[in-house]
């Protein structure tokens, strides 16, 4: 079942492309990733998706609703935790926490408390001493505290110890299991790759790649590491090989991964005694991706 | 000692170069003011007559609370200007020193200044020796420019030991502030709370002073503003009182420096309150969350508006004197009707643009928001634009309707209290509540621009600024008809001099209603920033 879905969304401001058919699909119960560089236009298609700036051409739907008509509505429904959180200043943490659960209705006193207790947060301070992230707190906390079917998280643990970025971790496990749906917004790679489906990366306003993580694995390379009884000439002169090193017999290269049945069994006539392969990371994927695209342009 | 405050002499140039321009734009500001009023009182006064017509005002208990004790009865035309400057200048000279020493202490503490600086070879007390030299160049600054200014000038009645004594007078109030600043900083976590208590300090020292001038004279010797006047400056010229001024700097200076060497960084000596766990049922209200989000604006509005209205009814009793000896006022009153009504008419109409002032902040302030990106979580939670709008819209309905009715009360009450043939109270409610139509509608502009010209929101302010003008400098400059009329405030029937004109009132709420909705139009369809 979808949940949220873009729908060639663009978006100018000015004469400025921030967005150019952006599309994005989340179904139900996945957590969804959402990659990409400072002003890649992640924050401009999640203001979007809350109702807050307008697309100049495309559709954002939520639950099925418009997102820029309907915002009040699907909001009942919906947590945001922005990278960079503002509040009142004058307010304490704990007042805060209070009026923007109110704002989406009822809420429970208890589940706040415990995410309060969980996220070891002092409510009784104004809001102007906090640092930022004792302020990321209150938007978590606010949003785990919710009943909210969607989550939307920009960057949400940018100013958080590896402690609670424990907790973090765990409180979204757990609203996945409770068969709820993430829009994940991250610079941190490997938090990505422990906690999502399926991702999507941005670039330029332009959504470059999507899938699951195997999916995007398998456009690109393995990292090989081989030892050989004989030394493995012309090596380098097969297709799919690249960056080929040796270092005291052991070859180090990496590898397309829809040549390997042939680079394997090329490399077993020379007695293998050693081989290791590591997927790439999504930070690999990622440097790839970029590193690529500009020098196409670049060209 | 010198391990303590090594490293002073690369803090000081460093910490005077950071707030140079801001000063120096307030010690031109203070000078100039200053020499221009100095420069305008043999003239405004010219002759026995209108100086002993303004002593028999400012015999009045309300004048003395306000402004002081005189003396001499004003026959030194400098005693006259000291009585009406010497006090609020002393508090702007304060309030430059408050703000000064209140960032160069807690401010750059809280920011994290002090602790990258602290953490070189420096001395524990460098950086607060390097802010009180700051603050004392300033402050002597301030004196050897003012005094040369005013000395120049050579106005006659403005002797020049005065002049010097009064500069001196100034500066070393200005002194005591900013070094009352430095200990106060030691007791709080935050710059706010530095410069609250600071200003709460000044404003007690105030209101001592006003209760000890008029009545219970040893409470003024205990305020810093009682010990001003005390000077007799431009007649007796004493210098004690610069003595006194000094003297006490240094104690707390002492003091200042002693907790320095004590205090941990970062550290307030006040034990900090625990603030509330949970938001209270009026705060979780969207229209609660703003109005506590303004309540200091609105009560020190409205506290502001009901003084000045009080400090006027008390002088109510003597207005005839007043206005018969001084022709530059008379240039004010032309129209029908008894003085004291024509200067009721008046006093509402500059009152409606004092009211203007917190109709607008009050309203703005959701710009303010969007700009500080705190509309953004609002927006993501399931609260609509026109939601929104309208708990912004209710608390500057609230002012611009609440406030000139309680104005009335108060300008009624404290008249009726002191003068016996004061106006009905009916008249003077209709004379303040005509206005509050041409408030909904400067409100009904800021609705306009918020929703089409966000950007250019704080245009809104020209309304009250031109109205201003119209209302000042409109008969001095003789500005035709129609000039006038582009003021809105001009458009708002006289009463009780004249017929109640109730299509007018209904035309100008019209205006407002139309301009509201079409701003709430706009709000509705724009991009929000943050």
């Amino acid at each position: 079942m979808t949940v949220l879905q873009l729908d060639r969304v663009t978006k100018k401001f000015g004469d400025f492309q921030a967005l150019d058919q952006v599309s994005m699909e989340l179904n139900k119960g996945e957590i969804y990733g959402f990659i990409g560089p400072n002003g890649a236009g992640k924050s401009t298609t999640i203001r979007i998706l809350l109702g807050m700036l307008k697309a100049t051409d495309g559709r954002a739907t939520i639950f099925g609703k418009d997102a820029w008509k309907d915002a009040a509505e699907i909001h009942k429904r919906c947590a945001y935790v922005p990278g960079d959180v503002y509040v009142w200043p004058n307010l304490t943490g704990g007042e805060v926490i209070d009026v923007l659960l109110k704002m989406n209705g009822s809420y429970s006193e208890k589940k706040r408390d415990e995410w309060v207790e969980r996220f070891q947060f002092d409510p009784t301070k104004k809001a102007r001493s906090y640092s930022k992230g004792n302020r990321q707190k209150i938007a978590l906390i606010a949003a785990f505290a919710s009943e909210a079917d969607l989550f939307i998280l920009d960057e949400p643990t940018s100013g958080l110890d590896p402690l609670m970025e424990h907790t973090f971790q765990q409180g979204l496990r757990e609203v996945k299991e409770a068969g709820k749906t993430v829009l994940l917004s991250s610079h941190i790679l490997s938090e990505v790759e422990k906690l999502c489906d399926r991702v999507a990366i941005i670039r330029k306003g332009k959504i470059i790649e999507r899938g699951t993580l195997n999916d995007l694995r398998h456009l690109t390379r393995m990292q090989m590491q081989v030892e050989t009884r004989e030394s493995p000439e012309g090596l380098a002169k097969l297709s799919g090989v690249h960056q080929l090193e040796e270092e005291r017999g052991q070859f180090t290269f990496q590898a397309d991964t829809d040549h390997m049945e042939e680079i394997i069994d090329y490399l077993n006539k020379y007695g293998v005694r050693k081989m290791e392969s590591t997927p790439p990371t999504l930070e690999d994927l990622f440097m790839r991706h970029y590193e690529e695209r500009s020098s196409e342009e670049n060209a | 000692m010198r391990k303590q405050i090594k490293g002073t002499r690369i803090l000081f140039p460093i910490l005077l170069r950071q707030h140079r321009l801001r000063l120096l734009l307030w010690l031109a500001g203070l000078v100039l003011v200053t020499c221009f009023v100095a420069y305008a009182y043999p003239e405004m006064y010219p002759d026995q007559a209108s100086r002993e017509a303004y002593s028999i005002t400012m015999e009045n208990p309300a004048m003395i609370a306000m402004l002081g004790i005189g003396y001499e009865h004003y026959q030194e035309i400098g005693s006259l200007f000291a009585l009406e400057m010497l006090l609020f200048s002393a508090i702007a000279v304060a309030v430059m020193n408050i703000l000064l020493m209140s960032k160069l202490t807690r401010d750059d503490e809280e920011n994290g200044i002090l602790e990258l600086v602290q953490s070189r070879s420096v001395g524990r007390l460098s950086y607060l020796t390097a802010s009180f030299m700051v603050m004392l160049s300033v402050n002597i600054l301030f004196v050897i420019l003012l005094a040369a200014a005013m000395g120049s000038m050579q106005i006659e009645g403005f002797g020049f030991t005065g002049v010097v004594l009064y500069s001196g007078l100034l500066g070393s109030f200005g002194l005591l502030f900013g070094t009352m600043t430095a200990f106060f900083a030691h007791f709080v976590t935050s710059s706010r709370g530095t410069s609250v208590l600071s200003f709460a300090a000044l404003f007690f020292f105030y209101l001592l002073r006003a209760v000890g001038d008029v009545n219970v004279v040893f409470l003024s010797w205990i305020s810093p503003l009682g010990w001003l006047s005390r000077a007799y400056v431009f007649v007796e010229n004493n210098v004690f009182p610069i003595g006194l001024l000094l003297v006490s700097s240094l104690g707390l200076g002492t003091l200042a420096f002693i907790l320095q060497s004590k205090r941990d960084i970062g550290d307030g000596l006040l034990p900090e309150r625990a603030g509330s766990v949970h938001a209270s049922a009026f705060l979780k209200t969207k229209v609660g969350l703003v109005m506590r989000l303004q309540k200091t604006m609105i009560f020190m509005w409205t506290i502001g508006i009901l003084l000045l209205n009080i400090v006027f009814a008390l002088i109510l009793g003597d207005l005839e004197a007043f206005f018969l000896e001084n022709e530059a006022m008379q240039a004010f009153l032309t129209g029908e009707g008894s003085v004291m009504e024509q200067f009721i008419i008046l006093l509402m109409g500059i009152m409606a643009l004092f009211i203007t002032a917190p109709v607008i902040i009050s309203f703005l302030r959701l710009r303010g928001e969007e700009k500080a990106n705190r509309t953004e979580l609002v927006f993501s939670r399931a609260v609509s634009r026109m939601q929104l709008l309208k708990a912004y819209l209710i608390p500057s309905i609230l002012i611009a309707v609440l406030l000139p009715i309680l104005q009335a009360v108060a300008l009624w009450s404290a008249g009726a209290a002191v003068s016996e043939d004061m106006m009905s109270f009916s008249d003077v409610l209709g004379a303040s509540m005509v206005y509050i139509p041409a408030l909904l509608l400067v409100l009904g502009m800021a609705v306009l621009f918020i929703g089409w010209l966000p950007r250019a929101a704080s245009l809104v302010w020209l309304f009250l600024v031109y109205g201003f003008i119209v209302i000042y400098l409109g008969d001095i400059l003789e500005l035709p008809d129609w000039v006038r009329s582009l003021s809105i405030y001009e458009h708002v029937p006289v009463y009780p001099s004249e017929e109640l004109s109730y299509a007018a009132l209904l035309i100008l709420c019209g205006i407002s209603v139309f301009l509201l909705f079409i701003g709430a139009m706009g709000y509705k369809r724009r991009d929000i920033e943050g």
